[in-house]
């Protein structure tokens, strides 16, 4: 619907559909386990209920603060029994940070609209023969760079794709493309990895034996320099997460001859990637009964927390349990925030919200003027009229999907034969299908399972492309 | 300026833009993301199919944490929506949760046309006809059907006065 104005800013807001177009359509499910249910923006502060289902800290408490089940599943909640998850949090923002690289990387020749998935459909089958035919290359040329424009910044596709070497070679990190073995945590190919030293390592081989090894590849001639020393950011690490939480082995020789930072067992997870501030002093905060509270005392909490003190017996209310929300949820981060920027984004939120605000809810500049669409005289036949073109949009478009769901099923449930229960089961629950909920589309999920079937036959070819390179430049 | 809810009605667009629900549509007001058209067509195989029903949603800072409003502006006759086109549907009331978005609400309004419950009618004698009359109830839900397309072509005749009105 190219004409309305938000679809201009629809670039900058991720989803895990972005990963549809790529070589590994399959992502898109990595990329949606990640994000919180409330929000769907990815986990901040990740924290589980009683009932182990991950949400925001601050969307979680943000609604147990009205409400006393689990969003998902109904059942009984208490604010106090969310335990947050160090490790997811470390995954997300990994996964975030690379995000965009991988979306680079594995940027498919089509890049088709949306709207035609049709269209789609007819190109993934060719980049499939092109990548049968083994040869990166061929799947670009005949796709015009005009059809690209589909992220912000991204060099033109031919370009792109003829760089995808040296991207890989440049953009990241030279690690990054290997491993860490979970025991000794040696840097190597997840092809070494998996065939000889996981095996070598699990039955105590030394240091040498599994350097000489890893010279066979040219990549690891000099060990050295691919071991991790010190490494005080967590950046050049996806692998760094392969390192076990509490090695059984962590305590074997070769560990600790190799860690230039061995942390010691009672250090926190991971404390060697992750800039703890420490918080662990630091109380939460109380929830409050306002019942029982006189507003000069209310004031003086407030103050007690540098918080302002103007405003209504109502706003002072809302300051505090917003504050309450942004400073608990706070403390279920790795990295939290310092008090002042808490309070920077409570002064942000007041802004916005219509407890501090008059704004109506509607812009002025709207040709209609109502307060809610449940006013008695609200103007059905002026809003059809005004709106006419966007209501012809889009009963086009819901037209169109209507039409393409009832086209597709025959030839779709064929193709289906792997058909990932898992994977369809995660995808209910991610997009929120609730008691009510129809009989979940089996076609969608056919052609969902579809791409990610092709996603792991492209994945994989692409794995075979690189380890015959590997075996080149050998 | 960005809030929680915009960026959540932002994200939800994106969704419907690439995701969308088989026979359902929705994009925000082009000058109010707080408020939305939507369509949905009656689904395949029941009385309402085909229909092209055009409603409004309407969102507030809280959501996700509280339901939208939504109601039909194009006529309705179901036993679960009011003559007002507010709708009785329980998860946009009491069994809300923050986990859904604008594309499973219309999902569920969408399965709600075929599958109405009864027991706390909106429109009585939409109930009564489904319970004791189903052929009379699908003649009339055929005439609304039939109407919500008469409304589309009546408003792409009268394109000027809209014209004025967009102005």
């Amino acid at each position: 619907m190219s004409s309305n104005p938000f679809s201009k800013n629809l670039e900058s807001v991720s989803d895990p559909s972005d990963w549809n177009t790529t070589m590994v359509p399959g992502l898109r499910e990595l990329d949606s386990l990640q994000r919180c249910y409330i929000c769907k923006e990815f986990l901040k502060a990740p924290v589980m209920t009683s009932c182990n289902h991950t949400f925001c800290s601050q969307c979680i408490r943000e609604y147990l603060l009205s409400n006393t089940h689990c969003p998902l599943c109904k059942s009984e909640q208490l604010e106090s029994n969310l335990k947050k998850v160090i490790l997811l949090e470390e995954l997300v923002l990994c996964f975030k940070k690379y995000r965009p690289i991988l979306l680079e990387l594995l940027a498919n020749s089509e890049s088709v609209e949306a709207g035609d998935p049709e269209e789609c459909k007819e190109m993934k089958e060719l980049q499939a023969t092109a990548n049968d035919s083994n040869s990166i290359n061929q799947d670009i040329i005949e796709i015009p760079d005009d059809d690209v424009g589909t992220s912000q910044g991204q060099p033109p596709l031919k370009k792109r794709l003829t760089d995808k070497k040296h991207l890989v070679d440049s953009t990241l990190p030279k690690n990054d493309d290997l491993v860490e073995c979970p025991i000794c945590s040696e840097l190597m190919s997840a092809e070494k990895l998996q065939t000889l030293h996981i095996d070598q390592c699990l039955n105590g081989k030394s240091n040498s034996s599994h350097r000489s090894d890893s010279t066979r590849s040219s990549n690891m001639s000099k060990p050295h320099t691919f071991r991790r020393k010190n490494s005080p950011k967590k950046t050049n690490a996806i692998s760094s997460f392969f390192r076990p939480v509490d090695s059984p082995v962590s305590d074997s020789k070769s560990k600790s001859a190799k860690h230039g930072h061995t942390p010691s067992e009672n250090e926190p997870l991971h404390s060697n990637d992750i800039p703890v501030h420490h918080l662990s002093d630091r109380k939460r905060l109380p929830k409050l009964d306002f019942s029982s509270l006189t507003t000069p005392r209310l004031k003086d909490k407030l103050a007690g927390l540098s918080l302002p003190t103007h405003g209504s017996r109502l706003q002072l209310e809302s300051r505090y349990n917003q504050y309450y929300i942004l400073f608990n949820s706070n403390l279920d981060s790795n990295h939290p925030l310092s008090d002042k920027v808490l309070r920077h984004k409570l002064s942000q939120w007041e802004h916005s919200h219509s407890t501090f605000t008059n704004t109506s809810l509607f812009n002025t500049k709207s040709p209609i003027n109502f307060k809610s669409i449940t006013d008695k005289d609200f103007p059905v036949k002026l809003w059809l009229r005004t709106y006419k073109k966007d209501f012809k949009e889009l009963v086009e478009k819901a037209k169109l999907t209507n039409k393409k769901k009832q086209e597709a099923p025959e030839s779709n449930l064929t193709a289906d034969s792997n058909k990932s229960e898992v994977q369809s089961a995660s995808e209910n629950l991610h997009y929120g299908n609730h008691d009510h909920n129809q009989p979940h589309s089996a076609i969608s999920d056919t052609v969902d399972n579809m791409d990610i079937n092709k996603g792991i036959e492209n994945s994989s070819l692409f794995v075979f492309d690189d380890s015959q390179e590997i075996a080149n430049e050998e | 300026m960005s809030t929680p809810a915009k960026r959540r009605l932002m994200r939800d667009f994106k969704r419907m833009q690439q995701d969308a629900p088989s026979g359902v549509s929705a994009s925000p007001l082009p000058d109010n993301v707080m408020s939305w058209n939507a369509v949905i067509i009656g689904p395949a195989d029941t009385p309402y199919e085909d229909g092209t029903f055009k409603l409004v949603l309407q969102f507030d800072e809280q959501y996700p944490n509280k339901p939208p409003s939504v109601k039909f502006i194009s006529p309705m006759f179901h036993p679960n929506v009011y003559a007002s086109g507010e709708l009785c549907l329980d998860i946009l009331q009491n069994r809300w949760s923050p986990t859904y978005d604008v594309s499973s609400i219309l999902t569920s309004i969408q399965s709600l046309l075929n599958d109405p419950n009864i027991s706390s009618p909106a429109n009585v004698e939409a109930a009564n006809l489904y319970k004791d009359h189903r052929s009379q109830y699908i003649k009339r839900v055929r005439e609304t059907v039939e109407n919500s397309w008469i409304e589309d072509d009546e408003e792409s005749e009268d394109d000027n006065d809209v014209e004025e009105v967009n102005e």
